[in-house]
């Protein structure tokens, strides 16, 4: 009896030391919770961000709160889809609104050399798309709009999105007003000090989800995963049925 | 009953003895790290111009180590990164935890390949070289996975 013991706590020790170790990894039950949380507190840094900005036009995002039954995060004021026409995958003029119209329409600021959260998010939403009907999947837009317009032509757009989905819609053109689509919606972009050799680039660090009636009325992080994203899709399409509507 | 008692006592002692020393051993860390590199991978790149590995260091010795660069045989240029809300920062080490693991991920940390000098398909392997503040370089194969790939399949 004495002697099992210390072999008891050796295991137990093991135990402990292996799970700590996998710490940083969010898994299991509260992972989903754990998610809204790092959302929430990464709209707080919007929000903080939006603050700062010295254009009184822009709305700070402010959040109502974890949603019990979505991944995303609520926002108490929604976001209106920008009305902005810049240039298409194909070299042409595309307004965000016209080409998606009617359809739930999720929008992506991010750039193309970008190695790991760019690609991971769109490659995540791809997936989410895949698993669903055809005929839901025909009511969603995704929209890739460039944050490094200088690298991002049509051409480059275009090769980039179709190794996820060829559907997804790219848009690049002036960074100005790409930089002034986004500030309202609370993603402060910076421009890069040089746009020569190798440079640093901002992203968005979400998803936007418009609906029909052009608003988005939550948020959801780039960490968001293909399971989360497929579970929620069919919810957010049922949402902008309901609203209908249009600005 | 008599005899028997004391030979009873001794035995216990000896049991005793020998698990103490036995958890004693284990349970002391060694003074040097022992590391192991598992689940290294490549997701194919959408870009030319940029890839990224990702990969777990598991210490299985008790002092822990540090990571400190990691060379390719498909870039001249690597480096390692944090991603952080929107936008990545470059990090000159990162501490493999003793006894624990540092896991490279999306959204997390991961190694940038620079303008890869082949294009990377599944089934494709990059040669990464792990190298470490205390312990030896560790070289690993890193197979080219599906766009959106997850070693645990999530």
């Amino acid at each position: 009896m004495v002697a099992v013991r210390p072999f008891t706590m050796l295991r137990i020790t093991m135990f402990f030391s292996h799970a700590t170790g996998r710490g940083a990894r969010v898994a299991g039950p509260g992972a989903a919770t754990a998610r809204r949380l790092a959302g929430a507190a990464a709209l707080g840094l919007l929000t903080t961000l939006a603050a700062c900005g010295n254009q009184a036009d822009s709305p700070p995002v402010k959040v109502a709160g974890p949603t019990p039954d979505l991944h995303g995060t609520r926002i108490s004021t929604p976001l209106r889809e920008p009305d902005l026409t810049l240039t298409g995958a194909s070299g042409r003029p595309v307004n965000l609104r016209k080409a998606t119209e009617g359809r739930l329409t999720l929008v992506y600021f991010g750039y193309t050399h970008c190695p790991d959260v760019c690609p991971t998010t769109m490659a995540d939403l791809a997936a989410a798309l895949r698993k669903l009907a055809p005929a839901q999947r025909a009511r969603i837009a995704v929209v890739f709009i460039t944050t490094d317009p200088w690298r991002d032509t049509p051409k480059v757009i275009k090769s980039w999105l179709a190794s996820f989905d060829s559907s997804f819609i790219g848009l690049t053109g002036d960074y100005a007003k790409i930089q002034a689509a986004a500030k309202p919606l609370g993603i402060a972009l910076e421009r890069p000090s040089s746009t020569t050799g190798d440079y640093e680039v901002t992203h968005g660090a979400e998803v936007l989800p418009f609906g029909a009636d052009h608003r988005a009325h939550l948020i959801y992080t780039a960490g968001v995963t293909a399971a989360d994203w497929a579970a929620d899709l069919p919810k957010l399409l049922r949402e902008t049925t309901t609203k209908g509507g249009d600005t | 009953m008599s005899r028997r008692t004391p030979l009873l006592a001794m035995g216990v002692a000896v049991v005793v003895a020998v698990a103490a020393l036995a958890a004693w051993t284990s349970s002391t860390p060694t003074s040097r790290p022992k590391l192991r590199v598992v689940g290294a991978y490549v997701p194919r790149p959408a870009s030319p111009d940029v890839a990224a590995a990702y990969f777990t260091v598991v210490d299985e010795g008790g002092a822990g180590d540090e990571l400190t660069g990691v060379g390719s045989d498909v870039a001249a240029e690597t480096m390692m990164h944090r991603s952080t809300g929107r936008t990545m920062e470059m990090v000159g080490s990162v501490a493999v935890p003793a006894r624990g693991r540092l896991v490279f991920r999306p959204g997390g940390y991961h190694v940038m390949l620079e303008r890869p000098v082949r294009s990377l398909r599944p089934g494709d392997h990059v040669t990464l070289t792990l190298r470490f503040r205390r312990s030896a370089p560790i070289t690993v194969r890193a197979p080219v996975e599906p766009i959106g790939y997850r070693p645990d399949g999530t």
